[in-house]
């Protein structure tokens, strides 16, 4: 049987007077991709941040392996934009050379990779904070809409890297409004209404 | 992420962010020059400890408005707090860089006041030696405060505000240290209290700051 990474048992949970969902379970097995889908204000965000561990959830639980490394990527970038792109990423991987792979792999050319990131457009400077998917050994991924503002080739790119890490035994919890290319054995869907 | 590459992934944003990391460098300069302007010389040498303590704290206040405020507003916060790393430990590593970036040019002008103010040499070295024992418990408190207003707007004057009151005795006990040194009296007991706050503050203050931190994001 494939490990659990993560458990979630009759989650609820809301702000003020409005909940958002109630009675979730699921389980996120090894070698797994789960979509969440949902409308706007459904709750995905919030979801992720429960399963990330950064909220308590009102009702329910979750069960993580603490000795399960976590990656997030969010909404937002968490880039400094003083900082160049290659700066940034040294934080998680102290070997230059990977970072410049991973960064051009995702089309970033590099000329840009020393630039401060304040220079990048909106799309650059995501790209840069998903270049962190290939750079990391955690095997629980949580990314929040990583598709926003990104080009054609850049989002193939992230879908192939999410396809090789559920392959390679990891899992990975995916919000986005996008139709993820991947094939059913590895992906789950679950929508939030 | 490990804290020695955070601390120096931290000297470098300060490095790179000089010209906020110099404006409340510009402050303390302007307020502690505006009482030589204003004073006869002769009242100088008494005032020079109140004004210097005072400015230092309103400029690492003014300092430290930004200190968490960015890492909610870019989601970089989120990661320090997902980091296998232990919170209390990167926000140590954040202090110390913070304390290196903004109290160590503080400190090197602080000469230039002592001859501006007609302060005694020898009297000095005990009003330096106040502020460098006093200065980390003072950032610290305020880094609690920060921590508490992270997530809020405005959080400025709220800053002020929780900080002002908790910094108190490290004021009294800094000047009195500074004015019993410069009468001629013993003023081992200000400066052991100081030195005590400081140990105190810097061993226990990383791990309140990081709760409160926790406590603001949940």
């Amino acid at each position: 049987m494939a490990k659990q990474y993560i458990t979630a048992e009759k989650l609820a949970h809301g702000y003020g007077d409005a909940p958002l969902f109630s009675g979730l379970s699921f389980r996120l097995p090894a070698g797994h991709i789960l979509q969440l889908m949902g409308k706007n204000g459904s709750g995905k965000t919030t979801l992720l941040h429960l399963l990330a561990g950064l909220k308590h959830p009102r009702e329910g639980s979750i069960s993580r392996d603490e000795e399960t490394s976590l990656l997030y990527i969010g909404h937002q970038n968490a880039l400094k934009l003083d900082l160049s792109p290659l700066e940034n990423l040294l934080l998680y991987q102290p070997v230059a050379n990977v970072c410049k792979k991973s960064l051009e792999a995702l089309g970033l050319k590099p000329a840009l990779h020393h630039q401060p990131c304040y220079t990048l457009s909106a799309g650059q400077q995501r790209k840069v904070a998903l270049s962190r998917l290939m750079i990391s050994d955690a095997r629980v991924w949580i990314v929040d809409e990583p598709f926003t503002a990104l080009d054609d080739s850049a989002r193939a790119r992230i879908i192939f890297c999410l396809e090789e890490h559920a392959r390679q035994g990891g899992c990975a919890i995916v919000a986005t409004h996008d139709s993820l290319d991947i094939a059913e054995p590895l992906l789950k869907r679950m929508s939030l209404s | 992420m490990t804290p020695l590459r955070y601390f120096l992934f931290c000297l470098k944003l300060h490095f790179r962010q000089r010209r906020e990391v110099a404006l409340p460098l510009f402050f303390f300069l302007m307020v502690s020059s505006l009482f030589p302007l204003t004073f006869s010389s002769q009242h100088l040498p008494v005032i020079a400890p109140v004004t210097l303590w005072i400015s230092a704290l309103l400029a690492i206040l003014l300092s430290l408005n930004n200190l968490f405020r960015e890492d909610v507003e870019d989601g970089f916060l989120i990661q320090l707090l997902l980091s296998p790393a232990p919170l209390s430990i990167l926000i140590a590593v954040k202090l110390l860089a913070h304390g290196l970036a903004y109290l160590l040019p503080l400190f090197a002008t602080l000469p230039v006041f002592a001859l501006w103010y007609n302060y005694p040499w020898d009297s000095f070295s005990i009003l330096a030696l106040s502020l460098a024992l006093g200065t980390p418990t003072l950032l610290i408190l305020g880094a609690v405060a920060a921590a508490l207003a992270a997530g809020l707007k405005q959080s400025g004057m709220l800053l002020m505000l929780i900080t002002l009151p908790l910094t108190t005795p490290i004021l009294l006990f800094g000047l009195s240290m500074a004015e019993m040194a410069s009468n001629g009296l013993p003023w081992a007991a200000p400066c052991d209290f100081l030195l005590a706050m400081a140990v105190v503050s810097v061993s226990v203050g990383p791990w309140v700051v990081a709760s409160s931190l926790k406590l603001g994001v949940s």
